[in-house]
């Protein structure tokens, strides 16, 4: 299967990995531990993230892996596919299923995946496009609560200790859950289309912007207190809104993030499975329908309030070793062997 | 095959749902509900619609007990053939001896359930909770909507803040701000329910201080949160006759100067005449005088009803917002509400009549 992908469609879908799943869950425990200064503390990590999308441009050549890292990496793939699937089941059944069997609910999100991974490389790529106006009409509904949110909150600015900076850093880590990505797809784009320089730093602007939107609507809308009891802040927030066409104006974007999240789940099985095939080229339907059957079972161990804290906490470590350490061994080693 | 698989997917997502389902037919709605008592001891009084045999829809209150206000609900629930159906709550009302307690704690069912409407109107009742809940003549609606419009328009002419339980519950949570709520009482002269002003609350709790309808209004003016409309209405003397002046208030600036132990505070407002019978507005000396009358009586009132909440320990207004943010030698000094309640807070009115309506 050969891919070719435009700037635009590659840096939707590096976006859409991104901000996947942990879009709603990502203010309130990176705010409870780092306090007021969230959003100062994210600058500085949207930095780092910068640093490494400039890391990545400039060796992604290097970035040629075997069938061990490979496997690596699809092992790291289906972690985070079950981390996403056990969330989103379990968030559906808190705001809206407590009723429907988890089974069922899984199935049917996954089925999305299994279809679009069983068709061509384009249906999963241009996939993607749908989500533009929801988020967009997701960021609008946001600012309903415009009238109601406090600026004084964020203030007295740098009070948070170097303990609250270096758990801020760690936990900013859920916002770049998804950017080694950039190391598998970047080599398949158009040539003639230039990344380095101003387009990659508008994709990080818009990154950086979109994820500081959400850290400031949380703290100027909740009190710190108030945050640490609210696991989905603009979740939450949205469904405080009273508007007239609609009850719960929670369910309609909790709807909206369900799609966000299965195309998320899409993206990276697409991109498990073409690493998969890189090494074994036969039986490309068994391994999609594995693949996927997996994603349904496996989930399903982990549905439990504890559960989701523990996998939330774990992978940002995973996503440390597979986003920072492996590609740095790996493109150090390959330029080695070039020179 | 894929075409068929695809329908199997579209359609399975319109099934998913179906576990989930709730009938109208298995639930009674209710819009309007009331509590009294205390932790462990709660009592509450449920008013949920019922069909009587001409289709015609009525309402009927049921009391339940319990050691929450959840656990109260299922004992109601047990005394209908439905079971109650909170989701689509207008008003809650409580008892004076329901917001000793923290809110937040009382309503962790309403925070916690998603099901549960968090832009019902909250208020406070004077006295036992039971005849809040009876219909009277005068209500001329059925007693679930005639709380929603009475508290909506109280909020609409600036009379009393408009709350839900969702705001409550954040002002609660803030150390910089305190809670008022509508407060209603049963009218000596009609006999029914009305608004009467607003319940302070010092920390989580009702202080016990109650402010009357013209200070809650200048409380919503000092907070900068008006309603649509916010009326002042003054005798002035002129010549050892009095004529009565109504302002309607048009826009304003606040100024806040915070210090170590005092608040300056300035508020230019620009007003309307909405009756004037002295007239002659015409004239510059005569809108002068008028303008120093107002400013000087705004003033008076504005300083008493600051006395007043000071008294109560609780700061609706939100100063402890900005000291906590840009004053931290005077945040630090203590609780917010003690630290409140000894500043030097002096307001200033200054007024300005910009429009005197179609006569002079």
């Amino acid at each position: 299967m050969k891919i070719s992908l435009s700037r635009v469609q590659f840096f939707l879908l590096l976006f859409i990995t991104q901000t996947g799943s942990s879009f709603f869950s990502f203010p309130s425990p990176f705010i409870a531990a780092t306090g007021r200064d969230a959003w100062l503390i994210f600058i500085v990590a949207g930095t780092i993230h910068y640093l490494l999308l400039l890391l990545y441009e400039k060796n992604y050549n290097y970035f040629s892996i075997g069938p061990y890292i490979g496997w690596l990496y699809k092992g790291y793939w289906l972690f985070i596919c079950v981390c996403y699937l056990a969330y989103v089941d379990y968030t559906l059944a808190v705001w809206g299923f407590p009723e429907t069997p988890p089974s069922i609910v899984i199935a049917v999100l996954v089925s999305v995946s299994l279809y679009a991974n069983l068709s061509r490389a384009e249906t999963v790529i241009n996939l993607s496009v749908i989500l533009i106006p929801l988020i967009l009409l997701f960021m609008i509904f946001l600012q309903f609560a415009w009238k109601e949110f406090v600026w004084t909150n964020i203030f007295p600015i740098g009070e948070a200790t170097g303990k609250q900076w270096g758990i801020g850093l760690l936990k900013a880590q859920i916002a770049f859950i998804g950017m080694e990505l950039y190391l598998f797809f970047r080599k398949y784009i158009d040539m003639t289309q230039k990344i380095k320089g101003f387009p990659l730093f508008v994709y990080q602007s818009v990154w950086l912007l979109f994820f500081l939107i959400s850290i400031f609507i949380s703290l100027f809308y909740y009190t710190l207190t108030g945050l640490k009891m609210i696991p989905e802040p603009l979740l939450y927030l949205l469904k405080s809104q009273e508007v007239t066409f609609v009850e719960r104006l929670d369910l309609f974007f909790l709807y909206i993030w369900t799609i966000w999240t299965i195309i998320t789940v899409t993206i990276i099985s697409f991109v498990a499975l073409y690493v998969h095939r890189l090494h074994a080229k036969e039986n490309r339907k068994r391994d999609t329908i594995i693949w996927h059957l997996l994603l349904i079972v496996i989930p399903l161990f982990f549905l439990t309030k504890g559960s989701v804290e523990k996998l939330n906490d774990v992978i940002i470590y995973v996503h440390l070793t597979f986003a920072f350490i492996i590609p740095i061994i790996v493109i150090t080693v390959n330029r080695r062997k070039v020179k | 095959m894929k075409k068929i698989a695809l329908v199997c997917i579209v359609c399975s997502f319109l099934l998913a749902g179906c576990w989930d389902e709730r009938l109208y037919k298995e639930l009674t709605i209710v819009p309007l509900i009331g509590y009294d008592g205390k932790p462990g001891e709660w009592m509450g009084y449920f008013t949920h619609t019922s069909i009587d045999s001409e289709d015609t829809v009525s309402y009927t209150t049921v009391e339940g007990s319990g050691i929450s206000i959840e656990d109260a609900r299922l004992n109601a629930s047990r005394k209908t053939s439905e079971s109650l159906d909170p989701s689509q709550i207008l008003a809650v009302l409580l008892t004076e001896e329901a917001v000793r307690w923290d809110l937040v704690e009382t309503f962790d069912v309403a925070y916690r359930m998603p099901r549960s409407r968090l832009s019902s109107k909250l208020a406070v009742v004077e006295g036992e909770m039971a005849p809040y809940m009876e219909k009277t003549e005068k209500m001329g609606l059925e007693p679930p909507n005639y709380y929603d419009k009475i508290l909506a328009t109280a909020a609409y002419h600036s009379i009393i803040p408009d709350v839900d339980i969702q705001q409550a519950a954040r002002y609660i949570l803030d150390d910089g701000v305190d809670l008022d709520l509508p407060y209603l009482k049963i009218s000596e002269i009609t006999g029914t329910p009305e608004v009467a002003g607003v319940a302070l609350f010092s920390g989580k709790v009702f202080s016990g201080h109650v402010l009357d309808m013209r200070e809650s209004t200048i409380v919503q003016v000092l907070k900068k949160k008006p309603g649509k409309f916010t009326v002042f209405s003054y005798e002035w003397e002129n010549e050892g006759v009095k004529y009565p002046v109504t302002v309607e208030l048009d826009r304003y600036k606040k100024q806040w100067e915070i210090q170590k132990d005092k608040i300056d505070v300035t508020y230019d407002v620009k007003l309307d005449i909405t009756s004037f019978p002295a007239d002659h507005l015409d004239e510059k000396k005569r809108r002068r005088e008028l303008e120093q009358f107002l400013s000087k009586k705004l003033t008076q009132d504005f300083n008493k009803v600051m006395g007043k909440l000071q008294e109560a320990k609780s700061d609706p207004i939100g100063f402890g917002r900005v000291a906590r943010a840009f004053h931290p030698e005077l945040w630090n000094k203590g609780e917010w509400p003690e630290t409140f309640s000894q500043l030097d807070i002096q307001v200033k009115v200054k007024a300005v009549i910009t429009r005197t309506g179609i006569i002079d």
